[in-house]
C-alpha cells in the first residue's frame, strides 16, 4: 500500500505546477484592478501562444490611471523588482526577470501618462528573444 | 483438553452441528481437532467442515481486502484524470476582460499590441 502512495505521489506532483504562477505581488494588482472601468484583462496560455514559445500572458492596461492606483501598481511591482533576477529600467518602461524553476519569467510594466500596462509572461524565451520578435513585428 | 475423554468431544461435534455449542466450545473444538487424539475417523466429518468454514472465510477476508485496493487505485487514478484534464483546461486559456467583464475579442490580437507597444521605445 505505501508503494502505490508513493507512486501516486509521484505522479501528481507535475500537477503542483497548476498553482506555481500564483504568488508574485503583480497577482494582486490583476485581482484588485481588472474590475476597474477602465482596465483591459487579457489572460493567455496554451497552444496559441506556442509560436511565440510563450506559456502564460497575463495583461493588464489601464486608461487614464487615477494617481493612487498608478501608486499601488507601481508599489506591487517594485515589491517583486526586489527578488528579479535581472531588470531594465527606463522612464517610460520596466522590465524585471523573476525567478522561476524551468521557464523564464517576466513583468514588463510601461506607462506613457495616459496608459498603464502591466505584463506577467511566463515560457521559454528569454527577453531578448522576445523583443526581437515583436519588434521585427512593427517593422 | 487432555482431561477430557474423545467421547465428550464427539458429543460436542454432534452438538456443533445442532448448533448447540458457544463460541468458546467451538474454539476448543477446533483447538482440539489438531490433536493427535484428533486423529480419528469419528471426528473425519467435524474436521472437514470446520477446515472448509476456516479456508472459506480466509479467502473471503483476502477476496474484499483485494477489492478494498482496487477500488483504492481506481479512486487515486481517477483523481488523477481529473486533475490532468482540469490542467488541460486551464493551459488553454484564452479571455479578455473588461471591466471584469468577458468580452468576445481577440485576445492573440490584444497581446500582439500591447507586447509591440511594450517594446516599440526599447533597445533590441
Amino acid at each position: 500500500m505505501k508503494k502505490i502512495i508513493v507512486l501516486i505521489l509521484i505522479m501528481l506532483s507535475p500537477h503542483i505546477g497548476l498553482w506555481a504562477q500564483k504568488g508574485f505581488s503583480v497577482q494582486v494588482a490583476f485581482d484588485e484592478f481588472s474590475v476597474k472601468k477602465n482596465a483591459t484583462e487579457v489572460v493567455m496560455s496554451g497552444k496559441r501562444l506556442k509560436d511565440f514559445h510563450l506559456s502564460y500572458f497575463h495583461s493588464l492596461e489601464i486608461k487614464n490611471p487615477a494617481a493612487s492606483d498608478r501608486q499601488r501598481i507601481t508599489s506591487l511591482v517594485k515589491a517583486d523588482a526586489a527578488q528579479a533576477i535581472t531588470q531594465e529600467e527606463n522612464s517610460g518602461h520596466c522590465f524585471y526577470e523573476l525567478p522561476n524553476k524551468s521557464l523564464h519569467a517576466y513583468i514588463l510594466y510601461r506607462d506613457n501618462g495616459s496608459t498603464l500596462t502591466l505584463i506577467y509572461i511566463e515560457g521559454k524565451a528569454n527577453l531578448k528573444q522576445i523583443k526581437q520578435y515583436f519588434q521585427k513585428k512593427q517593422k | 483438553m487432555t482431561q477430557h475423554d474423545l467421547s465428550y468431544w464427539e458429543d460436542m461435534a454432534q452438538r456443533y452441528f445442532l448448533a448447540e455449542t458457544s463460541d468458546e466450545e467451538e474454539h476448543m473444538l477446533r483447538k482440539f481437532l489438531c490433536t493427535r487424539e484428533a486423529q480419528d475417523s469419528r471426528f473425519d466429518e467435524i474436521r472437514a467442515t470446520l477446515s472448509y468454514l476456516h479456508v472459506s472465510k480466509a479467502n473471503r477476508t483476502l477476496s474484499s481486502r483485494r477489492s478494498l485496493r482496487i477500488l483504492a487505485i481506481a479512486a487515486c487514478l481517477s483523481a488523477i484524470a481529473f486533475l490532468g484534464w482540469f490542467q488541460y483546461q486551464q493551459q488553454n486559456i484564452s479571455c479578455v476582460r473588461i471591466a471584469g467583464q468577458s468580452v468576445e475579442a481577440d485576445a492573440s490580437l490584444l497581446m500582439e499590441q500591447q507586447l509591440t507597444e511594450m517594446f516599440s521605445s526599447t533597445n533590441p
